[in-house]
C-alpha cells in the first residue's frame, strides 16, 4: 500500500517512500500513549460535553435531548448565573492587570544589583510554591475578622477592623489579594525578560541623557510586551476558572451574600450537588466561548501594542 | 536494535526491534481493551424499579454463601478516628460470618463516586445514603427496594425513628434503612448564664425565652464588636425552626413546594429578632472564629451561651473546654410541650443497596447486623444515634460506659434519645433537595442582611424551587 501525503507548498501529492512510511508508522506508535490517552481522556470528553451541553443529564439515566435548552435557561432564567458572571469579570477585571502590575514592579525591583539579590528572589516566589489549599486556609486565618493579623494590625493603628471575608463589600477584594500574593511565577518569567532586553538599549539612553522613568517607560515595558501579552492570556484563563480559594473559604457556598459565587463554584455545584451535568456541560461551553472570544480580541489587538524584537510589528 | 529475553527453558531468545513493538502496542492493546470493558456480574440499572426485591433467590447475583466474599462497603469519609470505630463493625459481622470480609471504601465525596460507579456499571454492594441522592437514584432504579427485606427481618417503621425510616421512603417504597440519627438539642453555657444575671438551672425552654435570654447574655465592646452572644442562629437550623412553628416545606399530594408557608415566614422572622440584636457583619465576623469543634470556639472560651448540636458534641467539649460548666436541655419549642416537640425535624444518614451489586444477600445481612440487630452498638462506638427505637438505654449504658460516667454530659443524654423518639418531621425527599437546601441558605443570608423580606425571600424559593422540580419531575 502506498502512503501519499500532499505538500503545503506546491499542492502536488507526494508518495512516501518505504523508509518514511516506516518512520511514519514507528513515531504514530511511540506517541500512541500520549495519543490515545489525549484522545479519550481529552477530546472525547470535550466532544461529549459538546453533545451534553444540549440535553438533559444526570450521569445515570439517558440523556434527554433538550436543544438550546440550557443556554436560553442561563442567559434568561437563572439570576444566579449572571451574579457569577459578575463577580467573575469583578475578579478578573481587578485581579489580572493588579497581578500583573505588582509582578513587573518586583521584577524590575528585583533586576537591580542589590545586595542579597538572590535571597530576595527567592522570598518573593516562596508564596508560588505553596498549594492553593494550604494558602486560602492561611489567608482565612490572616483575614480571620476576630483574631486575624490583618485586624490586628488595624487595630493596633486606631483603625477600624474590617469584615475581610465575612462583608460581602470586602470578600472579593480580599479574594483578589490573596490571588496578587502568589505572583511569583510571573516575576520569574518578568525577570527572565528584563534579563533579556539588550544591554545597549540602555546604554544609547544614558547617552540621550534618558532617566530612569524614560528608560523604563521607552525601553523596558516595550520589551516586555510580549511577556505581558503571555501573562494576560494567562490570567485570563486562570481568572475566569477561579475556583479553589472561594470553594474552601466559603465551603462552597459562595457568601457571604453570594459575593463570592464565581462562575466555576456555580458550575461545579450544579454537576456536582445536584448532578444536571447537561447544564454544568452548557455553562463550561459559555466559558469557553467567553474566553476564546477574549483571546482572539487580545490576538486581533496585540498587533498594536506587542513589541517582538525582530518582528514585522512596530 | 535488539532486546534479549529467555524462554521457558532458560535459554536467551533474541527479539528484533518490530516484534518488541509488536508485542509491545499487543499487549498495551489488550490491557486497555480490559480496563474498559464493563464487569460482566453487574446488570445496568436504570431501569424504573419494579416489584419488591425477595430477600434470598431472587437477588440480582447468585449469592456466593460458602465461597470468601469481600462485601464492598462505599461510605463517607468521617476522618479516620471515626472511620476506624466505623471498621469496628464490619470485623464484628466478619467474625459471625468469617466468608464474608467487609472492606469499607471511605470517601468525603461519595455522592459522585457512587454516581460514577452506578454510571459505570460497578456498583458497591452496600452504600451510606442521604435523602438527597436517594430522591436522585431511588426514581432512576438505582437501589434495591428493601421492603421484603425488612418483613422477613421482622421489623417495620414502628421500630425505627419514624422521620428516618420516612426518609428513606420513595413512593412507598422502602430503598434505605436507617443508620445514624443526628440528635440535636440545645447545649447552654451555664458560665454565661450566671455571667448575666440568669439562673444557671432554668434554661431557655420556650423560643421566647432563648430570645429573652440572649438580649440579656448580649455584650459588645466599644467598637461594636461582639464580646459574648446568646444564641446566632445559622442558616442550617432554619428548617428545624420552621418545624417547630408549624411550618411545611413541601406538600406531597399536590407536589408542590411550600416554603413560603406562613409558618416558615414567621420563623424567619422569629430568627431575625436575633440578628437585630447584632450587626450582621458583626455577627458574622463572630461566628468566622474556630468551627465548634476545635480550640477557641465562642461556647468553649464562654462567650457565647447557646449552641445547637448533637451529643457528640461532649467529646469537643472534653477536649477544648474541660472548667467550662454546660448543660443540655430541649431544643426551644413555642410553648414547652412534648406535642411541640413532636415538631423537631431529623435527619441522619442511612444505608442503601445498590442494584446490580454481586453480592446482595451479604450485604443485607451486614446492614441487619450493623445498623438493625446492633444500633445501640454501632451507635455509642461511632457516636451516632441509633434509629431503632428500643435501642436507645443499651446506647445511653453504652454512651455512658464509653465517656465515663463522671463526664459531664452524662445527665443528659435522655434528652437526645428522646428528642429522636419525639421528631416526627424531615425535610423534604425531594429530587432538587440539594438545590431546594441552597436556595433556602441563600435566602436566609440575605433575609438576614435586610436585602430582602422573608416573605419576599421565601416567595423566591417557592418559585425557583418549583421550577426545578417540574423539571425533574418531567417524564423524559
Amino acid at each position: 500500500m502506498a502512503m501519499t501525503s500532499t505538500s503545503p507548498h506546491s499542492g502536488r501529492t507526494i508518495r512516501m517512500g518505504r523508509m518514511t512510511r516506516h518512520n511514519l508508522l514507528m513515531g504514530l506508535l511511540f506517541i500512541s500513549p500520549w495519543l490515545i490517552g489525549f484522545l479519550i481522556l481529552t477530546l472525547y470528553p470535550i466532544v461529549a460535553s459538546a453533545y451534553y451541553s444540549l440535553t438533559r443529564y444526570d450521569a445515570i439515566s439517558p440523556p434527554e435531548f433538550v436543544g438550546l435548552g440550557n443556554y436560553v435557561d442561563l442567559f434568561t432564567k437563572n439570576p444566579l448565573f449572571w451574579q457569577a458572571v459578575g463577580n467573575t469579570v469583578y475578579y478578573a477585571a481587578i485581579a489580572i492587570p493588579l497581578n500583573i502590575c505588582i509582578a513587573i514592579g518586583v521584577a524590575l525591583l528585583l533586576n537591580m544589583e542589590v545586595r542579597g539579590r538572590s535571597i530576595y528572589r527567592t522570598i518573593f516566589f516562596l508564596p508560588s510554591i505553596v498549594p492553593d489549599i494550604a494558602a486560602a486556609m492561611l489567608w482565612a486565618w490572616i483575614l480571620n475578622p476576630q483574631f486575624g493579623l490583618a485586624n490586628a494590625m488595624l487595630k493596633a493603628l486606631g483603625l477600624p477592623t474590617i469584615g475581610w471575608l465575612t462583608d460581602p463589600d470586602w470578600s472579593k477584594p480580599s479574594l483578589i489579594l490573596i490571588n496578587a500574593w502568589a505572583f511569583g511565577g510571573s516575576v520569574v518569567i518578568f525577570l527572565a525578560a528584563l534579563q533579556d532586553i539588550p544591554r545597549q538599549l540602555y546604554e544609547a539612553a544614558d547617552l540621550d541623557g534618558a532617566n530612569a522613568w524614560v528608560r523604563t517607560r521607552y525601553i523596558t515595558l516595550p520589551m516586555l510586551t510580549p511577556v505581558i501579552f503571555f501573562n494576560l492570556i494567562n490570567g485570563i484563563i486562570g481568572a475566569f476558572q477561579y475556583f479553589t480559594n472561594a470553594y474552601v473559604i466559603t465551603g462552597g457556598q459562595g457568601g457571604p451574600a453570594g459575593s463570592t459565587t464565581f462562575y466555576s463554584l456555580l458550575l461545579y455545584r450544579n454537576a456536582f450537588s445536584y448532578f444536571k451535568m447537561g447544564y454544568a456541560s452548557a455553562m463550561a461551553w459559555i466559558l469557553f466561548a467567553a474566553v476564546f472570544v477574549m483571546t482572539l480580541l487580545l490576538f486581533k489587538s496585540s498587533g498594536r501594542w506587542v513589541y517582538y524584537e525582530g518582528g514585522d510589528n512596530n | 536494535m535488539s532486546i534479549q529475553i529467555f524462554n521457558s527453558n532458560g535459554k536467551p531468545m533474541r527479539m528484533n526491534r518490530r516484534n518488541f513493538l509488536r508485542v509491545t502496542a499487543g499487549l498495551g492493546g489488550a490491557a486497555f481493551l480490559s480496563a474498559c470493558a464493563a464487569p460482566a456480574a453487574a446488570p445496568a440499572p436504570g431501569a424504573p424499579s419494579g416489584e419488591s426485591q425477595a430477600p434470598s433467590g431472587e437477588s440480582q447475583a447468585p449469592s456466593t454463601s460458602g465461597d470468601q466474599v469481600a462485601l464492598n462497603v462505599l461510605w463517607e469519609n468521617w476522618g479516620d478516628i471515626y472511620n476506624n470505630l466505623m471498621t469496628e463493625i464490619g470485623t464484628d459481622f466478619n467474625k459471625t460470618t468469617p466468608n464474608v470480609n467487609v472492606e469499607w471504601n471511605f470517601d468525603p465525596d461519595w455522592v459522585t463516586k457512587l454516581t460514577t460507579l452506578i454510571a459505570a456499571n460497578n456498583v458497591p454492594d452496600a452504600t451510606l445514603m442521604r435523602p438527597a441522592p436517594l430522591a436522585n437514584l431511588a426514581p432512576k432504579g438505582a437501589l434495591l427496594e428493601l421492603d421484603a427485606y425488612l418483613k422477613d427481618a421482622g421489623v417495620s417503621r414502628d421500630d425505627f425513628i419514624a422521620p428516618m425510616y420516612d426518609s428513606g421512603l420513595h413512593d412507598g417504597k422502602q430503598y434505605a434503612i436507617p443508620g445514624g440519627a443526628d440528635f440535636i438539642c440545645m447545649f447552654y453555657s451555664k458560665d454565661v448564664y450566671e455571667a448575666a444575671g440568669l439562673d444557671p438551672e432554668k434554661p431557655a425552654i420556650t423560643t421566647e425565652e432563648l430570645l429573652g435570654h440572649t438580649k440579656q447574655m448580649m455584650q459588645k465592646d466599644s467598637a461594636g464588636d461582639i464580646q459574648r452572644a446568646g444564641y446566632i442562629p445559622t442558616a442550617g437550623s432554619f428548617v428545624n425552626w420552621a418545624y417547630i412553628h408549624g411550618g411545611k416545606f413541601y406538600d406531597a399530594d399536590s407536589g408542590k413546594i411550600t416554603a413560603n408557608d406562613p409558618a416558615n415566614i414567621a420563623a424567619m422572622e422569629y430568627l431575625k429578632e436575633f440578628v437585630k440584636l447584632y450587626d450582621i457583619n458583626k455577627m458574622a465576623a463572630f461566628n468566622a472564629r474556630p468551627g465548634m469543634f476545635e480550640a477557641g470556639n465562642p461556647f468553649s472560651t464562654k462567650q457565647l451561651g447557646f449552641v445547637m448540636d448533637g451529643f457528640w458534641f461532649y467529646e469537643a467539649l472534653d477536649q477544648h473546654a474541660p472548667d467550662l460548666n454546660y448543660g443540655v436541655s430541649w431544643w426551644p419549642t413555642l410553648n414547652d410541650s412534648d406535642e411541640d416537640r413532636k415538631r423537631y425535624a431529623m435527619s441522619g444518614w442511612m444505608v442503601s443497596l445498590p442494584k446490580g451489586a454481586p453480592h446482595t444477600e451479604e450485604a443485607w445481612n451486614f446492614l441487619k447486623y450493623g445498623f438493625i440487630d446492633n444500633s445501640a452498638r454501632m451507635g455509642y462506638l461511632t457516636l451516632n444515634g441509633p434509629c431503632i427505637l428500643k435501642a436507645a438505654g443499651d446506647w445511653e449504658a453504652g454512651l455512658k460506659e464509653k465517656m465515663g460516667a463522671n463526664n459531664r454530659m452524662v445527665p443528659y443524654l435522655e434528652f437526645f434519645s428522646k428528642t429522636g423518639a419525639l421528631a416526627t418531621n424531615f425535610f423534604p425527599v425531594i429530587p432538587v433537595q440539594a438545590f431546594y437546601q441552597d436556595e433556602l441558605n441563600r435566602v436566609f443570608d440575605l433575609v438576614m442582611r435586610d436585602e430582602v423580606t422573608p416573605q419576599a425571600g421565601l416567595d423566591e424559593v417557592t418559585k425557583n424551587v418549583q421550577a426545578e422540580l417540574d423539571k425533574a419531575m418531567k417524564p423524559a
